[in-house]
Order: structure tokens, then C-alpha cells, then sequence
């Protein structure tokens, strides 16, 4: 019963299982990202055989945590301990691939022993004999990328020799690689730092009492359970936070989607359910018919949805560049989770329509003429074209919900991702500089380049000066993303930073704060702050009008130095040429004699950072989601409107309209309710933006920006969905044969 | 524009065909004239071919086989139908083919948009012909605020936009009561006789064909006999009087005064009683 209602309007009921099948897909795919991430960190702890893991405690994520080698001794010295292992991670750009995971473990320790060779020889002291550095490759990477044991593999400016290939049974580390620990500090920049100590215990029952005497004998470190590891990694969070909030997006502009169909199918059938409350059908029982169909075509939509997302998670899990990141087998909890949230989507969408057709006098109901007749409009104001619109307003409005969430979720993206590149040029673009450079293939969180590279790019021909500067981040008070930069204080860089209050930094232990920052952390000149439990004097409040620097804290090169510990190591550099028309040919020349670095000229920084590219990329792909879902719906409205009025189509023809005319009426109708979806979308947009810039620990990293770019750009996309959303209904439109059309009841 | 003996409307064994498998053949070859001026009826029971036919002149469907020439011109020939239903004739439907969005006056407009008519010219026009159909005070009306008579008007000035020579009337009072339905024929004989338009209406109400000037009546996709309402009065009196109501009124059967008002049972009494 349910689904004949469902099949009387096939193709409205098509469209309308597409937007939910690509809502739940979302949740499916994305949900198996942060699957993926967790079960991969689950394993780095729990699989480590390890008891405890010791990591820095102000990390982020394990990928930022550094802990100086030292302390493994004094590790290892405690009573209790039985081994310890030293753990390190990072990524590298290989071929193809911008984020490869490397793993550095020693040869001789218990963590690497879950890595099972498969092929070829275990990592060893002697294998470095065969030329290259050692390297095991897993065997997911292996095949992705191509390789054989004996093959070199480049990772950054070095090359490895791949000595064995390793199966763990885990995505996350059969598509990565190991080496000895020491090439992996070369590789992360940390030299005789590690991102985390492994430690077995003699008696586990000890395990309490062992946490709590390292945390208490080093309170910069954190120890976590191996087991526990997982979920105290904030970065997983974020993840999930992120994977949660795009499925949020597309469940919500499917649901409206959803609750139209059901709107307009109970308006057809008016007159039905007047018969079937005449013939003594209760209002529970109308109730439950319509929330049953709308639950059906729900459970339906959930059902292609899990197909649409497995096949989508099947074609991404073969590429090299993210199968790491994705379990090998899609969780099943995901599937039922994204059936649930379409089931839910189904009933509560589904609450409205039913309702309201639970509530139809019989007698009313049964006399009903249709939408042509008693549901004629009072309204005769505006165009043509709102009035055909407001023919079914709820429909319309509904619609424009639909497109203008999508519209918000594009222009607050973009201008997110706009803000974030803005930011990068501006900071890179300070005191002068020409040039800016950071480590090749690099994520702009992990660039280390040494300082030494820097001297000697200053004494290049065509260099004025070039000097390094280091970021970082410390979590502050209530602020996760506490920016730290380490500059030179009788630098060039540190100029950009205009003191407007106190005086600019001298020395070692002094800090100057941003505006922003000084206000969120309430903080005043004078006052002590501590970053990583090291005290800094507040000397200054600066404003450079770039949120991340405003959000900030600037210390001396030395300090953030040995806070980050990486001394000789800076993150970026500033190169001021002696005549900026030789740009082109400095940049070549550092290029070629310093392969690890990357050079670009000051402005056009951002286009040639990886992760920013990302940024605007991922932007555009939720954009695209919530545009196709939005498109889906408008389509559907208004293959419902056209629909609804063949005749009067037929009669407009009959009286010698064109084709051209017709078609130009319609898409004139879902062009005014694309813009006027997306001008609501837009402004929606526009206060939320405002809202952001205003929230402190949002201001104080990135600013949002709306620019012309992205008004012509909503301009566009709301053009075109309403040309894609009104052309086919048009076409249709159009084609009718006057006759049948006027004959059509 | 024409008058006198000009045909303006001709039919050559005109047949239609619906359908593939179970055929049904709505016209089967038929001919006729229609004059300029013409003021004329198809009559004929549902399903007999009038609105078919109607269709046909008018270039909404085409024939299977047969010709239709509209003033002379073959519509196989014609290329551009919709400037000729646009320019050369003008329909007039059951009731609800009024646009609901529109008013009286956009209404009336909506034939002239796509000609070449300005959009003051078109307004005007619109506001004439809502005059001249007795509608000057309700142009800016909704359908869903005027009366079925007045739809009906609205629709005939819609008809008369852009100056057919021809209105097509399928079932034009259909869907009103008597009354009005003879105030919409009144006023389409009146229009006829003023701008000189020629009227096909297609109707199953003898009443309505009995204003016509020539009845067509159908059967089964043919035509199969034709009335001239206009002939000597003695002979059509005469014909009617041998007919099986004429017999009726004069016997002072039940029949009759169940068929007929009192005042018109009384009429025909005393006419046939004056002849027999």
C-alpha cells in the first residue's frame, strides 16, 4: 500500500530518493574516514604491545607531540618499567602521494614486531648496507604505489631502499612505511625527539602507580593507557566533528526534500483521504499512513544510500593517497547508522504531511477539486512568474529552504577556505619579503627546514637577507590553536608585528600577544603567560590585522626554538631580494641548490601550499554535495508544478504560445526560485560570517572573508541550479501536445 | 473584413485515427463549408467527433488523412501553427481554461504576448474587449473571483485578441446554468454580427444550436444531417409539427410538459394549432 502511493509519481519519487541516498552516502563515506583514523590510532597504541604510551601533553595530535630522547632513559630507569620502545611518526610527501605515513621504530623493540614481513627482510642495523636507507613498506602502499622489495622509494629529498614489505591487518599502517627511528626524526625535522614512548610494564596490575609518577616527575608529558590512546587524540575528534557536520548538512537538506514530496503527495490526495475517513478510517490510521510511506521512501533512499556510499568508499580506497586513512572494510555500525538517521529523517519529515492530512474534514476533503479549482490564489501582485510561484507556497518556500542551506554551507566555506588563503598571503607577504620558502612537499604544520640552508641562502647573488621564523602550537587557557611564532627580535619579520601597546620584544622569556589573543586570554602587559609550563613576561600587544598573528603570540627564535624543541630549525623563511624583478631567477637558484625547500614568491604563497588547496578543494566538494541535493529538489518542484498544470499549458499553447514560450515561462519560474532560495541562503550566510568573526577563538585563527568572488559565484551557482533544475520540467513543458494537454483531467 | 460568400473554413473527407491497437476512428470523412460571417452549431452526441473536428480547424491535432483548409490555405501546408492559432482563430473552452494566476485583463492579454502587439497597445486592446463583452468593471478580477458567466466572457474576449477571423467554441456553455449560458450565446451572436466574426460552436444543447444559423449534427465521426435554423418559418413549423414532440403537444401528452417550459408548451400549442 505504502509503496503504490510512492510509484504513482515515479519520478518525483526518484529525485527524492536521490537526496536521501546521497545524504546517507555522505554519512557512510565520511563516517568511514573517521572509522578508518580511529581504528588506525587504536592501533598504534593497543597493537603497540605496549602498556602505557608517553606523549607530549599539549599535542594536538600524536603527529605534533616531540619528547626528547633523554627522557626515555629516565624512563626506562623507573622501577616498574620492564621495556621501553621509542615510537615516531610523521608524514612525507612520495610519489603521488602529498601525506604518506612513516613510522620509525627500532629494530630491535617490541613494537615493531607486529609489523609481519611478508616479503623480503626485516628492518636491521646491517640492511643498510645494500644502499639507501632501510625501509619496510606495507602491503597495501606496496601495491598502490607499485613496489617490490629491492625497488628505492623517494620520501622528501631521500631515498630509500625498500628492504621488506609488513602486513598488520590495518589500513593505517599496511599503507604506510617504517624506518629506523633516526631517519624518521630526519624526515620530521626532530632529531633525537620522538613523538611518543612505548612502555611494557613488569606487572600491569602496577599501571596507576607507574602513570602517576611519570606525570608527576614530568609534567610537559602525558601518559595515556595504550587503550585509551585513541580517543584522547583531539585531531580524531575534530574528524568526527567534521565527518558529523557535513552528513548533518546533507541529511537536513534531504529531509526538506523529503518533507516536500510528502507535502504534495497528501494535496493530491485530498479527496482520498476524505474517502477513507468516510468509510471509517480513524486520524491515527491516516496518521500512520503517511508517516509509513514517508519512513518507506526514507528506508529506501537509505538503502541506495549505503550502496551509493560503499561504492563510493570502494573506488576511494584504491587510491594510494587516502586507502591509509580508510578501514579495509566498511563498519558495519556505519551502515546501520546511516539507515537509522534515514529512517529518523523519514518519520520526522514525514510528522508535517501527516498531520495535516490526519486533520481533513471527510466532507471538505472529499469535495476538493485540486489545485486548479478551490486552492486558487488571492493573490494578484508581483510578476507572473511569483505568482506562479506562490501557487504552492509552502512548496516554494520548502525548496528555497533547500537551496539556501546549500548556499549557506558554499559561501561560508569558501569563505572560510578565502580567509585561510587571505591570511597565508598576508603572512607571507610582510616586512618586505619577495620571497617566501618551507619545506618541499610539505603540510604547512610540519615544515622544518634547517637553519643552516637559511645562512646560506642569504649569501646567494641577487639575497639582500633571508630569515627563518618558526610556528607552533601551544593549547592556552580555553584556547585549543594557540599560534606561537618564534622570530629573530632584531629581525626584519618581527616588524611586521606593530607594537601598539608596551614595547617590542628583546629578549629571551618575553612575549608580545596579539590584540585579539590579549583580549580572548584576558591578559594585560605585565602579566605572565605559560606556554608548555615555561613562563613568558607579556612586553607588548601587537596588531598586524591578520587573525592568526592577532590570535597569537610572538617570542624570540631561540625560545620557540627549544619550546617546539627543534633548535637549528625554523618552519618558514623570508628571502628580500636586492631586485624583486630577479624573483624568478633567485627562486630557481635556491631551488636547484637546495632541493628540500620550496620556494615562491610572496604573493602567490597560498596557491602553492598543498594544504590550502585542500582547504578550497574540500570547500568546493560539500558545496558541490549540498548543490546536487538542492538541485535535486528544485527539479522536483518543478516537475510537480508543471505537472499540476498541463491544462493550463495546453490552453497557452492552444492560443498560439510558442514552445520557446513556454519553456521560457518555467525556467523563468525556477530561475526566480533558485535566486530567491540562494538570496536567503546568501544572507544566512552573510550573519553567520559576521557571527564567526565575532567569536573569539574563531577570530583569533581565521578571519572569514566574503569577497565579490565568492557574491559571482553564488550568483552563478544559483543561475545554474535554476537553468539545471528548470530545464528538463521546461523541456517537458514545452513537448506537450496541446490536445492531450487540454484533455488532461 | 470579408463578408459574403467567401469560404473561410472547408473540410476535404477529413479522417482521424486514435490509438494503435484498438482503433477508433473519431472522424470518418467529413465534409464541410463554412462561410464568412457564419454564425453555426455542431451538435451531435459525446464521442460523435465535434470536439475532434473542432480541434482540427483549429490546428490543434492533425488529421490522418483528408484536408482542412482555414481561409483558403491547406493547415498541412502551414508551417508556423502557432502564429495561425495565434492570428487566425480564437478558442473558447469549457470553464476553468482561464490562467488562475492572471487577472480578467492579463487574460485576455495572454494570446498578444508573443505578437507583435506593444505593451500599452496590448492593454488597451484587452481593456476594449472586456468592455465590449460588458466586463469593464471587473479587469482586474481573478477567475476565482468572478462568476462562471463571467469566466465565459472573459474567455470570449480572450478569443477575440488578436482579431481572428474565426472562433472556435467547444462546449461553451457547458458548465453554466441556462441563464447564463443564453446571455454567452446572446453575446457571441452579437459580436458575430458587430465585428463580423465567424462563430463554430459545439454544443449538446438544442437549445444553443437553435440559436445558430446552420445546425451540423455528428454521429459516429460523420455528418448526418444539417439544419438551416434559418429556413422558411411555415416549413420548419411543418416539420416539426410531424415530428414526435410536435405530435406530443398537440395530443396533450405528459411527454411534452415534462420536456418543455409552460410558457413554451403554451407558444408551440398555439403556433401548431395555427397551422393544422
Amino acid at each position: 500500500m505504502f509503496l503504490k502511493s510512492l510509484t504513482r509519481r515515479k519520478v518525483r519519487t526518484l529525485l527524492t530518493l536521490f537526496g536521501v541516498a546521497i545524504a546517507v552516502a555522505a554519512i557512510v563515506s565520511l563516517g568511514a574516514l573517521a572509522e578508518g583514523l580511529t581504528i588506525g590510532y587504536e592501533a598504534l597504541g593497543t597493537g603497540s604491545g605496549a602498556d602505557l604510551l608517553v606523549a607530549d601533553a599539549d599535542a594536538v595530535d600524536i603527529v605534533f607531540s616531540a619528547v626528547d630522547e633523554e627522557v626515555g632513559e629516565r624512563l626506562a630507569s623507573l622501577s616498574g618499567v620492564r621495556e621501553i620502545d621509542r615510537m615516531a611518526y610523521t608524514f612525507a610527501a612520495t610519489e603521488d602521494v602529498p601525506y604518506f605515513i612513516v613510522f620509525g621504530y627500532d629494530p630491535g623493540g617490541f613494537a615493531i614486531r607486529r609489523f609481519r614481513i611478508v616479503e623480503g627482510e626485516p628492518l636491521s642495523d646491517r640492511s643498510t648496507r645494500h644502499g639507501g636507507r632501510p625501509l619496510l613498506l606495507g602491503k597495501a602502499a606496496a601495491d598502490d604505489l607499485d613496489k617490490q622489495v629491492g625497488d628505492t622509494i623517494r620520501l622528501y629529498e631521500t631515498t630509500f631502499r625498500i628492504v621488506g614489505i609488513y602486513e598488520t591487518g590495518t589500513p593505517f599502517e599496511d599503507g604506510a612505511a617504517v624506518v629506523m627511528v633516526e631517519d624518521a626524526q630526519r624526515l620530521s625535522g626532530h632529531p633525537r625527539q620522538v613523538n611518543a614512548f612505548l612502555i611494557k610494564l613488569r606487572d600491569p596490575g602496577e599501571l596507576d602507580r607507574v602513570r602517576e609518577r611519570i606525570e608527576r616527575l614530568f609534567p610537559d608529558l602525558t601518559v595515556t593507557r595504550s587503550s585509551d590512546f585513541a580517543e584522547n587524540q583531539e585531531m580524531l575528534a575534530y574528524t568526527r566533528a567534521f565527518s558529523w557536520a557535513i552528513s548533518f548538512l546533507a541529511v537536513l537538506i534531504g529531509g526538506v526534500g523529503v518533507m516536500n514530496t510528502m507535502l504534495m503527495s497528501v494535496f493530491e490526495r485530498t479527496r482520498e483521504f476524505g474517502t477513507l475517513r468516510a468509510i471509517g478510517w480513524g486520524r491515527a490510521r491516516v496518521l500512520g499512513l503517511v508517516l509509513g510511506e514517508s519512513t518507506m521512501l526514507n528506508g529506501v533512499g537509505g538503502v541506495l544510500g549505503v550502496v551509493l556510499g560503499v561504492v563510493a568508499f570502494k573506488a576511494v580506497s584504491r587510491s594510494p593517497a587516502v586507502s591509509g586513512f580508510l578501514p579495509d572494510t566498511l563498519p558495519p555500525a556505519l551502515v546501520v547508522q546511516g539507515m537509522g538517521v534515514a529512517l529518523a529523517v523519514g518519520l520526522i519529515s514525514g510528522i508535517y504531511p501527516a498531520w495535516w492530512a490526519s486533520r481533513l474534514p471527510p466532507a471538505e476533503a472529499m469535495r476538493y477539486e485540486g489545485s486548479t479549482g478551490s486552492r486558487a490564489p488571492r493573490v494578484r501582485v508581483g510578476t507572473v512568474t511569483l505568482r506562479n510561484l506562490l501557487r504552492q507556497p509552502t512548496r516554494s518556500v520548502l525548496t528555497m529552504l533547500g537551496i539556501g542551506i546549500a548556499i549557506t554551507a558554499m559561501v561560508g566555506l569558501g569563505a572560510l577556505a578565502d580567509g585561510l588563503i587571505a591570511e597565508m598571503e598576508e603572512f607571507a607577504g610582510g616586512a618586505g619579503v619577495h620571497l617566501v620558502g618551507m619545506q618541499a612537499d610539505a603540510s604547512i604544520d610540519l615544515s622544518t627546514i634547517d637553519e643552516r640552508i637559511i645562512h646560506r641562502i642569504g649569501t646567494l647573488p641577487g639575497v639582500e637577507h633571508a630569515e627563518g621564523f618558526l610556528t607552533g602550537y601551544a593549547a592556552v587557557g580555553d584556547l585549543p590553536f594557540f599560534v606561537v611564532f618564534g622570530y629573530p627580535p632584531r629581525g626584519y619579520g618581527i616588524r611586521d608585528f606593530t607594537i601598539v601597546e608596551g614595547e617590542p620584544l628583546t629578549a629571551n622569556g618575553q612575549i608580545i600577544l596579539g590584540r585579539v589573543a590579549a583580549e580572548n586570554l584576558n591578559k594585560e602587559i605585565g602579566d605572565t603567560i605559560r606556554l608548555f609550563d615555561r613562563p613568558f613576561r607579556i612586553v607588548g600587544i601587537y596588531e598586524t590585522g591578520v587573525p592568526i598573528q592577532d590570535g597569537g603570540g610572538v617570542i624570540s627564535l631561540r625560545d620557540a626554538q627549544n619550546l617546539f624543541g627543534q633548535p637549528h630549525k625554523v618552519s618558514f623563511f623570508g628571502v628580500r631580494l636586492k631586485d624583486p624583478e630577479q624573483a624568478q631567477a633567485v627562486k630557481e637558484l635556491i631551488e636547484s641548490r637546495f632541493p628540500e625547500v620550496m620556494v615562491t614568491e610572496s604573493t602567490k604563497f597560498a596557491e602553492n601550499v598543498t594544504d590550502l588547496q585542500l582547504t578550497k578543494a574540500g570547500s568546493w566538494a560539500v558545496a558541490f554535495l549540498a548543490l546536487v541535493i538542492g538541485g535535486a529538489g528544485m527539479m522536483n518542484t518543478m516537475g510537480m508544478s508543471i505537472y499540476e498544470r498541463t491544462r493550463e499549458i495546453g490552453v497557452l499553447r492552444a492560443l498560439g504560445w510558442r514552445k520557446g514560450r513556454v519553456l521560457g515561462m518555467i525556467l523563468r519560474e525556477s530561475l526566480m526560485l533558485s535566486l530567491l532560495g540562494s538570496a536567503g541562503g546568501l544572507l544566512a550566510a552573510l550573519v553567520l560570517i559576521l557571527l564567526m568573526n565575532q567569536n573569539p577563538s574563531v577570530a583569533g585563527f581565521v578571519k572569514f572573508r566574503f569577497s565579490p568572488d565568492l557574491l559571482v559565484q553564488t550568483l552563478v551557482t544559483a543561475l545554474v541550479l535554476g537553468a539545471l533544475g528548470g530545464i528538463y520540467p521546461a523541456w517537458r513543458a514545452s513537448r506537450l501536445q496541446p490536445v492531450e494537454a487540454l484533455r488532461y483531467e | 473584413m470579408l463578408m459574403g460568400d467567401n469560404v473561410i473554413v472547408e473540410t476535404r473527407d477529413l479522417v482521424k485515427v486514435y490509438g494503435d491497437g484498438a482503433q477508433v476512428r473519431a472522424l470518418n470523412g467529413v465534409n464541410m463549408r463554412v462561410t464568412q460571417g457564419e454564425f453555426i452549431s455542431v451538435m451531435g452526441p459525446s464521442g460523435s467527433g465535434k470536439s475532434t473536428l473542432l480541434n482540427m480547424i483549429g490546428a490543434l491535432d492533425r488529421p490522418t488523412s483528408g484536408q482542412v483548409l482555414v481561409g483558403g490555405q491547406d493547415l498541412a501546408e502551414v508551417r508556423d501553427l502557432d502564429t495561425f492559432r495565434a492570428r487566425t482563430v480564437g478558442f473558447v473552452f469549457q470553464l476553468h481554461n482561464l490562467i488562475p494566476t492572471l487577472t480578467a485583463r492579463e487574460n485576455v492579454e495572454v494570446p498578444m504576448m508573443g505578437q507583435p502587439v506593444g505593451r500599452a497597445e496590448r492593454r488597451r486592446r484587452a481593456e476594449e474587449l472586456l468592455a465590449l463583452v460588458g466586463l469593464a468593471d471587473r479587469m482586474d478580477h481573478l477567475p476565482s473571483q468572478l462568476s462562471g458567466g463571467e469566466r465565459q466572457r472573459v474567455a470570449i474576449a480572450r478569443a477575440l485578441a488578436n482579431q481572428p477571423a474565426l472562433v472556435l467554441a467547444d462546449e461553451p456553455t457547458g458548465d453554466l446554468d441556462s441563464q447564463s449560458g443564453t446571455e454567452i450565446i446572446q453575446l457571441m451572436r452579437r459580436l458575430n454580427r458587430e465585428l463580423g466574426t465567424t462563430f463554430i460552436i459545439v454544443t449538446h444543447d438544442p437549445a444553443v444550436a437553435r440559436q445558430t444559423d446552420r445546425v451540423l449534427v455528428m454521429r459516429d465521426g460523420r455528418i448526418v444531417r444539417e439544419h438551416q435554423v434559418g429556413s422558411p418559418f411555415e416549413e420548419d413549423l411543418k416539420a416539426f409539427r410531424d415530428s414526435g414532440l410536435g405530435q406530443a403537444i398537440l395530443a396533450g401528452d405528459d411527454v411534452a410538459r415534462d420536456l418543455l417550459t409552460p410558457d413554451e408548451y403554451e407558444i408551440l400549442l398555439r403556433l401548431l394549432r395555427r397551422i393544422a
